[in-house]
């Protein structure tokens, strides 16, 4: 798609539909000063500075990434107002671990997810460290195939990409580094368990 | 357990793509069969592994971008240009002090320390990582991690374990204290780091000691001379920063802030 997405929607679609579109609207997402000057104020008016606020607005385009991947953004509300109450949330939880600010009444539960805790934290960063570990041990070559077939990218740009002969190619490499992928998740000594520990 | 005897059913099943009827018999089958429900977690981990490596991409290429903005524009002015016309004294005076709150504004947007730090500084690269030995690769990695999460007090905490730091593992650690608004212990560290025989530490540490002495808001001479060091040497790699950094630090602007 050469168009640029110019309203919401279109940003939307482009996001969930992965590759070169969900990068250029991620990048104007990115570069809405307006919105990214808002969040850097409440940020900066609750405790933080302005790299804080910068940090947050990076972190709050990752989790909304993600939820428009996931299906989770619904639709009907604001995209800028959804990311701005995403930094919000985010920045809450930052300040607690940080204990910079002062808690407030100010909600910081978000999407149905539950308030922060120290514990959650400390599983979340536990969790990620686990995937990372299993991560590092694939090869490049699979890392990039795999993260093409989450981000929605269609077996021939897959194949385009990764100068394979076709999508049937493509699907057998996704298959392949897939697989590997889960037997080193099994073979690693108690990762599975300690995730599934830490999924509770 | 073996996960490729149920790949296909699986991914079918998360993709979304199954009809209600067969998303109820999938739902009804791993309850009553471990081995499903055993490969249904593990492919949902792997997911979340591989959506951690997104989250680093993304994390990466913003940071890119952040550094861009920051090296292609000082802080770009626009001459606001007055009517000629004035009409009246009072008139006169509602667009100075327009002009005046506006100077104030922009001034104190874009050019007080904690501005100009801001946007000049950029993330190092956590994929970089010299640190010997298996402990201290661990306890890096282990601070790279709570840096990209924002965890500053954590990556401090296990940075501060290693016994004897590499460079690299020092140069974050710097960073970490001067995002935890620790200016002054960062400021030490990358004094350490600019003393290095290898250039491509000493740079770093020379531009980010600049860095931690401007969010300190001294005006040192420290400072003063360390940035004109590196302006008067274009080989340097902080050279074009710097330049754009004392642009700022000259500029009228700085004088409206408070």
């Amino acid at each position: 798609m050469n168009v640029i997405p110019t309203n919401e929607k279109a940003l939307i679609k482009a996001i969930k539909s992965g590759g070169s579109d969900r990068q250029r609207a991620i990048r104007m997402i990115y570069d809405d000063k307006e919105l990214r000057s808002k969040v850097i104020h409440y940020v900066r008016t609750h405790g933080g500075n302005a790299a804080d606020g910068q940090d947050m607005y990076q972190e709050g385009i990752i989790v909304l990434d993600r939820n428009i991947r996931e299906g989770k953004f619904r639709e009907e509300t604001s995209l800028k107002g959804y990311l701005y109450s995403i930094c919000r949330f985010l920045w809450m939880n930052q300040a607690r671990k940080q204990a910079k600010t002062t808690l407030t009444s100010e909600s910081t539960t978000f999407d149905g997810k539950s308030e922060f805790t120290p514990e959650s934290a400390y599983f979340e960063t536990e969790r990620k460290k686990l995937l990372q570990l299993v991560l590092n041990r694939m090869e490049d070559r699979c890392r990039r195939i795999l993260k093409m077939w989450q981000l929605s990218y269609s077996m021939s740009e897959i194949a385009t990409e990764m100068g394979l002969a076709n999508d049937t190619q493509a699907r057998k490499a996704k298959y392949r580094c897939h697989q590997s992928l889960m037997k080193l998740i099994q073979a690693h000594p108690g990762i599975a368990q300690q995730l599934e520990n830490l999924r509770k | 357990m073996n996960p490729e005897k149920y790949y296909d059913r699986i991914e079918h099943y998360l993709s979304g793509n199954m009809s209600e009827e067969e998303r109820t018999q999938f739902d009804q089958d791993s309850r009553q069969n471990p081995e499903l429900q055993q490969a249904l977690d593990l492919f949902q981990f792997s997911q979340e592994a591989i959506e951690v490596e997104i989250e680093n991409d993304l994390r990466s290429q913003m940071k890119e971008w952040q550094a861009e903005d920051s090296t292609s524009k000082a802080s770009p002015l626009k001459v606001v240009s007055l009517r000629r016309r004035i009409l009246s004294i009072a008139a006169a005076a509602c667009v100075l002090l327009l002009l005046g709150t506006v100077a104030l504004n922009h001034s104190n947007n874009h050019y007080t320390n904690e501005a100009l730090a801001l946007a000049l500084y950029s993330s190092p690269d956590l994929s970089t990582n010299r640190s010997g030995s298996p402990t201290a690769t661990e306890a890096y990695n282990a601070a790279a991690t709570a840096f990209r999460n924002g965890d500053f007090s954590l990556a401090i905490s296990q940075l501060s374990n290693i016994s004897d730091p590499s460079n690299d593992a020092l140069y974050l650690l710097g960073h970490s204290y001067l995002r935890n608004r620790e200016a002054s212990k960062a400021a030490d560290l990358f004094r350490q780091l600019s003393q290095s025989p290898d250039s491509r530490i000493n740079e770093k540490g020379e531009w980010h000691l600049v860095l931690a002495l401007l969010e300190l808001g001294q005006d040192s001479s420290e400072r003063d001379e360390l940035l004109a060091k590196i302006q008067a040497d274009p080989g340097h790699s902080f050279h074009a920063q710097a330049t754009q950094l004392q642009d700022s630090l000259n500029s009228i602007w700085r004088k409206f802030t408070r």
